[in-house]
């Protein structure tokens, strides 16, 4: 494929004819605007410069300007802490934009690109800065709006209740109203237009914002079309602080100094109207009983002199885009790799990766970190979602990987970190929603963007990753949300840009198969990078050393359980928790990627086990574990492969039975890549590793996949081991404890009595002395010999909870 | 490491093991004792050997120094004994990264590596890698023999590899020695007695031949000073100096100022001789102290944690003393208040060799330091100085007369004067000021040194004392850091670096900077203590800690940067398509975009400080050079870079782009971050 990227503008003028012209157009006026603030500021030759470029050029890369929206976070200048924690920042077309609020269903800022004093002298900006982890990676901070603020609304109910109160009824400020007063439902995407859908007391909305220019103004425009109303309906549209209304005819002007903000409406039916509360509150009002009707909302702010260009404006019958057939594609050029089979292997030879190039680089510049993946029901074709928020669809799995084709499927959303395909139909998980994605005109892109469950809270938080995405055997979903880490790593919340604690900070939740309800299975989790469901429904999670996680676990999740971390959503004070399956050291995984159950009988001797990631140490293991006393413990093995970037989704293709796993680089991890999907392929040759481990009342069992020589695994030369603790706080992380002397750092030897191989020569029983319940133990072994003669050296690490 | 001074309860031990030894005429064979860390190293040079521990195969030898203070400079041979202790049964191969010299490195007495001048081509270059020896879990006797060449510098460093990819130093950890060999016991004694002589200023009364001279070539301590008198009278407190003077050790018990004054006349001596020293007033007076409010004591507190000056001291309101440590509490006594803060500040003003460091302070900062000591001990009266001229004359007259002349300085005619070290057989190394019980009309210096201590005197006379003319850098740096506490912060704090392991990560020009407090940034700006200064030892105590680990005291110019080179390192240290580096350490201006519970160091400081072969060691695998590190890993066991990409995925290459571009230090122009 070509390596130079090809101009977002070519793509802008084949898709957004009408407003590539438009853009032109408002770049002239920004060069009039450049040049009055030049002459004031100096002689300098900058205006020229600073207005050759549209906002689209000069901004940075890393948001994208040919897709018509990106979800965030979204911060607005006024009012005072104007943030949609699930915001959808629009492009409507004549350098204007406006936000919507999924929680809150309310629209809370509309702006114009504006100019900004740059370092290179004025600059034209719009749309959203690229603030935030997602973006230009700095911890703290979310997307802003940049340019001129036309209109805000501050953090309330875009919709009255039954009662036309605005009151916000939620226990926290973070997640949506109840499901009695509204409900949004998802968004149809069609070429540059969206149109969204929600319900308010049950009556259908369907909502097209956009914009219209004449004469240098620049307005809003929300194309409504409803259902028949039941009840009354009311909205907010804004509020203009310090202003006083006036109703002119049609027409209704909130004037506040020299500036004023002016609203109508086009082809509403009787008995819709704006109306302006007490506290300059401009409302619309839908009366019960409101027919079926399309009607628009123009909105308008600009100097009160200019106030008569209004007018114009509002002219014209409403529209609507259709968007049952879906739109024109918005990225029909596919990306052609060829993948890399063998390129690592286990030393045994019976595991290699094969790398499946990811689609990079690509014609839009996009960053390919891949946060989930999954199989389509044919095996031959995969979905993948990125950090950034693109779903990308690989084809041509097959033996040979000798040409990959990827495609854009969706894109804008908000932080997709897990993907789970049912019925070929594609979920995500995000920080708003689980969304799922529908392709009506079957043209290969998505065009409804359906929310499945937006139960989930958000606070503005960098650190709120929503992590992977399974389904158990009736359908459920599974997903996680990190608590509100602050930047730096240790403690959540306190507000700003580290976030606040809410319902689900650290939680493991459950979704139903239908979307209906979310319910919190389990708490006490940091920063689980992904987790895993066995074909019986048991759910384990990985998690991240730091504040009450002393070294990264694997939990075996109990409904109900807490797992851990103090201070997030739980509660409080909780000081017993469930220990985990086991604790791995730093070197082993210093940050947990997601779990996987080998379902397939093609991969080897493991059908049955478990199998887990790091994403910070970018491996494989074998989880070997036992339940003692009523607990699960156990530890790993593991598969000495290498992965083009992190470990981190592991998932069964279900046709040709081989493991795959996509991974991405963001920080705490020694991935090479941003991104990468390899496949872990069975080559058919002997295993010979080590499958099994039990402790018994003195001795350690390792059962290996293969006999060994009796004289090599009877001799205690060939092992070696070490065992120390650690100690849960709210620091981050621990030390490493000795065992015999709890307040030295670091760790005991093991004194191995004797080694016994069983008569099967398969299972060596190492007894200990000493042996007991320890968080952390190292057993290694080098030199053992299989029956054929081949020699073997691993290391096993493994936690003993109890001794049976 | 060379054994530092050890404890007297270490080398009374020993003493009593030697003893034991000696008794049984069992010299031949060492008792087994439980191992210590490290190996015996024994020097020899025609008949002169010396036995020390060393930390591992490593020696560097300037042209012209000696391997030891016990033997003279020129040839020598070196030879290393102890356990290689493995972990587990394995197959390791050896070589010697730099050579200058010939080595033969025996395993479980089998020949291992022979390699002499002959088959080095390049003393700068590895050897070619030993066949696999099969290493048994636990100890393997291991011996090392080293010759030196006939000329120049003589430099051996040994690495060992499991795979023959990733070569490194043998884990020193698994190094260990029998404590009780004959042999370093011996040497321990002699060693013991020498250092016991240069830290107590024996030679500035009896002054071995050739001195002064001697004190720029010999043992460094040689040029060791003493407080200096100036203005003493103002700086200090009358009524502490005539304690003080009567009795050193009453006031301090690890003082090595001796009792001069002897008989009923002592108090009074001493009275006389601090009204004398009263006098003396002037200098440079110091700004008085603010008046210190709960905010500046609690400034003060804080700094004294942040200096961790309970390392070393006994702080006045400390509930558990240790008696190792300096106690404080007669701060008031000693120090008038705007004097205390001046001392903090620049210990050194007035004795370059104080074992006090030098920490970077602000005045408000030592200020508040000296308000907090202050503020929790004991205040005392302050009686005034006689003002007798004739009382005052007679201090003056004893001061002249009683030695304090030949050890602390005062424009004043000494009219002591003592025989030089030759008169002195060691049968005469007694009596007097080494006399277990000091006649009672003795004159003598008394100095209280206990049996042990007398014991390693005695050795030490025995010798030759050849060694006071000699200096072996490394052995400085050892009993240094030992005499200087560095361990009590390299060692002890959280995330401070291990002072063993620094004479092999830093270049010794860094650390010499960084000693003498010329370095102004602060390299981890999340630890809140501070690196002092220790000016007078800073270039003795960098060459000596670089020598322990086999680099030379002068690191060897590097050719120029490799321009192109560094465009690819940039890339190599960025997030896009490289390491990420900048994830957590900055680079020069650029601060790091997402530090995460691990800071780095800034990358432009790198070059100028970093060893390129601990550079290498730590970019292939910092988890085996520091187990807690939490950087990751990115290269693998093979040694391959994940970076396919970059200068064909071949990972010499790409960390020697990555150096080259570190080697422009604060120039480096920063990669870009995400935009």
């Amino acid at each position: 494929m070509s390596t130079t990227p090809r101009p977002i503008a070519l793509f802008s003028r084949r898709h957004f004819p009408s407003r590539r012209h438009v853009v032109q157009s408002a770049v002239l006026l920004g060069a009039v605007a450049c040049l009055a603030a030049v002459s004031v500021l100096s002689a300098a030759d900058a205006p020229a410069k600073a207005a050759k470029k549209s906002w689209k050029e000069t901004k940075s890369t890393l948001i994208q300007s040919d897709f018509p929206y990106q979800k965030a976070c979204i911060g607005a200048k006024f009012p005072a802490n104007n943030k949609a924690n699930k915001g959808i920042a629009m492009i409507l077309g004549n350098e204007a934009f406006m936000c919507f609020d999924t929680d809150l269903l309310r629209m809370s800022a509309g702006w114009t690109s504006g100019t900004t004093q740059g370092k290179g002298g004025p600059a034209l900006v719009g749309f959203i800065s690229a603030k935030g982890v997602t973006f230009d990676g700095s911890h703290g901070g979310h997307p802003e709006i940049s340019g001129e603020q036309k209109f805000g609304l501050r953090q309330m109910p875009g919709w009255a209740d039954k009662d036309g109160s605005f009151k916000d009824p939620r226990a926290e400020p973070f997640g949506p109203l109840p499901r009695t007063w509204c409900r949004w439902d998802g968004m149809h995407v069609v070429g540059p237009d969206l149109v969204l859908a929600y319900t308010v007391h049950g009556t259908k909305i369907l909502e097209q914002p956009g914009s219209v220019e004449k004469d240098g103004e620049t307005a809003f425009v929300r194309t409504f079309k409803i259902d028949a109303t039941k009840t009354a309906l009311t909205m907010a549209v804004c509020e203009v602080e310090g202003a006083t209304a006036k109703a002119d005819g049609p027409h209704v002007t909130l004037t506040a100094g020299e500036l004023a903000t002016i609203a109508a409406l086009g082809g509403a039916p009787a008995g819709v109207t704006l109306a302006v509360t007490a506290t300059n509150r401009l409302v619309l009002n839908i009366p019960a009983g409101t027919p079926a009707s399309l009607f628009k909302l123009v909105l308008w702010r600009g100097a009160a002199a200019s106030a008569d260009k209004f007018a114009a404006l509002v002219a014209g019958a409403p529209a609507m885009v259709d968007y049952s057939k879906g739109g024109p594609k918005h990225w029909p050029e596919p990306v052609i790799t060829t993948g890399v089979l063998a390129s690592t292997s286990t030393p045994d030879g019976a595991y290699v990766t094969d790398m499946l190039t990811p689609p990079v680089p690509n014609p839009w510049n996009r960053r390919v970190r891949f946060g989930g993946l999954d199989f389509f029901s044919d095996g031959k074709r995969a979905a993948l979602s990125t950090w950034d928020g693109d779903i990308w669809i690989v084809s041509g799995i097959n033996e040979k990987l000798d040409k990959l084709t990827w495609t854009r499927f969706a894109s804008g959303g908000f932080e997709t970190l897990g993907l789970k395909i049912v019925d070929d139909v594609i979920y995500t998980t995000g920080r708003d929603q689980i969304t799922r994605y529908l392709d009506s005109n079957h043209d290969g892109e998505a065009d409804y963007y359906e929310n499945f469950n937006n139960e989930i809270t958000s606070s503005p938080g960098f650190h709120e990753f929503v992590f992977d995405l399974h389904t158990d055997r009736d359908g459920n979903f599974y997903t996680a949300k990190a608590g509100p880490v602050k930047g730096g790593g240790r403690g959540f919340g306190g507000g700003g840009g580290n976030g606040d604690v809410s319902a689900h900070a650290g939680s493991l939740l459950k979704i139903d198969k239908y979307g209906e309800k979310l319910t919190v299975y389990a708490t006490g989790l940091r920063a689980p990078n992904g987790i895993g469901v066995s074909p019986e429904g048991q759910v384990t999670t990985g998690d991240n050393e730091g504040t009450w996680v002393p070294m990264c676990p694997i939990n075996w999740v109990k409904p109900g359980g807490f797992h851990g971390v103090e201070d997030l959503a739980h509660g409080k004070d909780v000081k017993s928790f469930i220990p985990p399956l086991c604790w791995l050291p730093k070197n082993w995984d210093n940050s947990g990627g997601g779990q996987a159950w080998v379902t397939s009988d093609k991969w080897g001797p493991f059908k049955g086990e478990m199998l887990h990631t790091s994403y910070g140490q970018s491996s494989l293991y074998l989880v070997v574990k036992e339940e003692v006393n009523g607990l699960m413990q156990g530890g790993v093995v593991k598969f000495p492969l290498k992965f083009t970037s992190s470990a981190m989704r592991p998932r069964f293709n279900p046709v040709d039975g081989q493991l795959y796993n996509a991974g991405l680089r963001g920080w705490q991890s020694n991935a090479a890549k941003e991104g990468g999907l390899d496949r872990i392929r069975y080559t058919g040759k002997p295993v010979q590793m080590v499958s099994g481990l039990k402790v018994t009342k003195s001795a350690v069992a390792l059962t290996f996949t293969t006999a060994l020589d009796k004289a090599a695994a009877e001799d205690l030369q060939n092992y070696k081991g070490e065992r120390w603790n650690y100690k849960r706080t709210s620091n981050y992380g621990s030390p490493e404890f000795s065992v015999a002397d709890p307040e030295k750092k670091g760790h005991d030897k093991l004194e191995f009595k004797s080694a016994k191989l069983s008569a099967d020569g398969k299972t060596v029983t190492l007894e200990i002395v000493g042996l007991k319940p320890v968080m952390q133990q190292s057993i290694g072994f080098s030199n053992l010999k299989t029956a054929a003669g081949t020699t073997l050296t691993a290391q096993v690490m493994h936690t003993i909870n109890a001794i049976p | 490491m060379i054994p530092s001074l050890p404890t007297r309860a270490f080398l009374l031990s020993l003493l009593t093991g030697l003893l034991a030894v000696c008794a049984s005429s069992a010299l031949a064979q060492a008792p087994a004792a439980k191992p210590e860390p490290g190996l015996l190293l024994t020097h020899t040079s025609g008949p002169a050997t010396d036995t020390a521990v060393a930390p591992n195969l490593w020696l560097h030898v300037a042209a012209g120094q000696s391997a030891a203070p016990a033997l003279p400079a020129g040839k020598f041979t070196a030879t290393w004994t102890g356990a290689l202790n493995a972990d587990l049964r394995g197959d390791f191969q050896f070589r010697t990264e730099v050579l200058r010299g010939s080595l033969k490195l025996e395993i479980n007495g089998t020949n291992i590596i022979e390699v002499t001048a002959a088959t080095t081509a390049d003393s700068a270059k590895p050897s070619a890698p030993s066949k696999p020896v099969r290493l048994s879990k636990g100890a393997n006797l291991l011996k090392a023999t080293f010759t030196s060449p006939d000329s120049g510098d003589a430099f051996v460093r040994v690495q060992w590899s499991e795979k023959g990819i990733l070569w490194e130093p043998i884990t020193t950890a698994l190094l260990t020695h029998n404590p009780a060999d004959a042999a370093l016991a011996k040497s321990t004694a002699i060693r013991a007695g020498r250092d016991l002589f240069l830290e107590h200023r024996c030679a500035k009364c009896h002054t071995p031949a050739g001195s002064p001279a001697l004190a720029a070539t010999g043992a460094p301590e040689l040029a060791m000073d003493a407080p200096d008198l100036a203005d003493i009278g103002s700086r200090r407190h009358y009524a502490w100096l005539a304690a003080w003077i009567l009795d050193p050790k009453s006031q301090r018990a690890v003082a090595h100022m001796p009792r001069t004054l002897h008989g009923a006349n002592a108090p009074a001596d001493a009275n006389a001789i601090a009204a004398f020293l009263a006098t003396l007033t002037g200098g440079p007076a110091p700004a008085l102290p603010p008046k210190a409010d709960a905010e500046a004591l609690d400034s003060g507190n804080k700094l004294l944690e942040v200096l961790h000056c309970a390392g070393c001291h006994n702080l006045p309101d400390a509930t558990e003393k240790d008696a190792k440590k300096i106690s404080l509490t007669h701060l008031n006594a000693k120090f008038p208040p705007p004097h205390l803060a001046a001392f903090i500040k620049n210990p050194g003003a007035h004795y370059a060799w104080t074992h006090m460091p030098k920490f970077p302070l602000t005045d408000e900062e030592a200020h508040q330091i000296a308000a907090a000591l202050s503020s929790t001990a004991p205040m005392f009266k302050q009686p005034g100085p006689s003002t007798d001229p004739a009382v005052i004359a007679r201090g003056q007259h004893l001061v002249q007369t009683t030695g304090c002349l030949n050890c602390h300085t005062l424009k004043l005619d000494n009219q002591f004067k003592a025989k030089p070290l030759a008169d002195f057989a060691a049968t005469r190394w007694q009596s007097g000021c080494l006399a277990e019980k000091p006649a009672a009309d003795s004159a003598a210096p008394a100095f209280a040194f206990n049996a042990e201590e007398r014991a390693a005197l005695q050795a030490f006379a025995a010798t030759d004392r050849g060694s006071l003319t000699r200096h072996a850098p490394s052995e400085f740096a050892a009993r240094q850091a030992k005499n200087l506490q560095c361990a009590s912060c390299h060692g002890q704090l959280e995330g401070f670096p291990l002072i063993d392991v620094l004479g092999g990560k830093l270049k010794p020009e860094w650390i010499a900077s960084l000693l003498k407090g010329e370095v102004a940034d602060k390299m981890r700006p999340w630890i809140e203590h501070r690196m002092p200064a220790f000016p007078a030892r800073a270039a003795l105590l960098a060459a000596g800690l670089a020598q322990t680990h086999g680099f030379p005291p002068v690191t060897p110019a590097e050719p120029p940067v490799k321009m192109p080179l560094t465009t690819i390192g940039k890339k190599l240290v960025s997030s896009d398509g490289g390491f990420s580096c900048i994830a957590c350490h900055g680079v020069a201006e650029m601060a790091p975009v997402q530090v995460f519970e691990a800071p780095g160091i800034n990358l432009a400081f790198s070059g100028a400080r970093l060893q390129h072969t601990w550079f290498l060691r730590w970019i292939r695998n910092p988890l085996r050079v520091e187990p807690t590190t939490k950087m990751p890993v990115y290269f693998d066991e093979e040694g391959k870079s994940p970076l396919a990409d970059i200068l064909g995925g071949d990972a010499d290459q790409q960390l020697d782009a990555l150096w080259q571009y570190l080697r422009l230090g604060s120039k480096m122009p920063p990669p870009i971050p995400p935009q």
